[in-house]
């Protein structure tokens, strides 16, 4: 049997490096994947007290979560396409389409 | 850092990690090899050490995708990441949750990911750690400090719910079925026009570069002209 405290443990150290990595990286792609991450550690939670209750409730809902990720890596993505076709950068430092 | 900017240390990195997983693979064999006569005596300490190889993997290519300088091997880093949390899903009885990371995350949201870094073509290396601004690395600092500070209590001591025996049918496809068209339709529903309208956003913002007055008072002809030049 896999200790919950464990798996929390592990989910928490991936929410942390997705947070770290939002924060250090520079390349919008690598942001987005690092958003990623932290969708990950929270289905992770999700899933341990799931199996911890016995209850699949928790399973329905990171199964949300999997197509609210879906829906947020697409728009997300489109919008750093038209992004940089109009700024041809990629770099969340350059990007300031509101300050005009 | 450097190892990875050449064709022959991807080559060392993709040999390392095929290596890491031959190493999990005959491990898990050799772990679960007692459990098979002993019955069910065994299958749990066989669960836990599977859930920590996987675990070690997930943390490993997490923190190999925030470091690595190149956005194409961190995606490729993210995806082994996504593929091992799929087998902690696995470890945990959530054998459809785990078939859905590894099909929609590991396949069509990385597919997604890496076409778009393809076809942006930024692909030259950043300079990790460095150049942020010292603000920014206090917040990353402390972020990480209130995280740990949160997470403290776990390593003291059982307050947290253990894992029980479930059922054999426990998260697979019958039951999470049963529950998303049963008990909770609408927000299966709801969540089915929210990708509808991803997808329609995605297209829209996507769609005709240029013709979206980017130059004030041009007209679609000119400003398809000016893109072109």
């Amino acid at each position: 049997m896999v200790p919950t405290s464990e798996v929390l443990i592990v989910a928490a150290a991936l929410f942390g490096l997705g947070l770290l990595g939002v924060i250090i990286r520079r390349n919008v792609l690598v942001v987005l994947m690092c958003v990623e991450l932290m969708l990950n550690a929270v289905n992770i939670t999700l899933i341990a007290f799931s199996r911890a209750r016995g209850e699949p409730l928790g399973q329905g809902f990171s199964f949300m979560v999997i197509a609210l990720a879906a829906a947020e890596a697409a728009v997300g993505l489109a919008i750093v396409v038209a992004v940089f076709r109009t700024h041809k950068t990629v770099d969340v430092d350059n990007i300031n389409l509101m300050k005009r | 850092m450097k190892l990875l900017h050449n064709p022959r240390g991807l080559k060392a990195a993709a040999a390392a990690g095929l290596s890491l997983l031959a190493v999990l693979v005959v491990a898990g064999a050799a772990l679960a090899q007692p459990g098979d006569p002993a019955g069910a005596g065994a299958a749990p300490e066989y669960a836990k050490w599977t859930f920590r190889a996987f675990a070690l993997l997930t943390i490993l290519g997490a923190c190999a995708t925030v470091v690595m300088p190149n956005p194409v091997v961190a995606a490729m880093c993210l995806v082994g990441t996504l593929f091992c949390t799929g087998g902690i899903y696995l470890v945990m009885h959530a054998t459809f949750m785990a078939a859905i990371q590894v099909l929609v995350y590991a396949g069509a949201i990385m597919v997604l990911f890496i076409f778009v870094v393809m076809s942006v073509g930024q692909t030259e290396n950043e300079r990790v750690f460095g150049n942020r601004s010292i603000a920014s690395k206090i917040t990353g600092a402390l972020a990480v400090g209130l995280l740990i500070f949160v997470i403290s209590p776990l390593f003291k001591g059982p307050t947290v719910p253990k894992m029980r025996e479930v059922a054999q049918d426990f998260g697979n496809v019958e039951m999470i079925g049963g529950l998303l068209f049963d008990k909770y339709l609408f927000p299966f529903e709801a969540l089915s026009v929210l990708l509808l309208a991803a997808i329609v956003g995605a297209v829209l913002v996507t769609r005709t570069p240029g013709r979206r007055s980017r130059v004030d008072g041009a007209t679609p002809a000119e400003a398809h002209h000016h893109e072109e030049g």
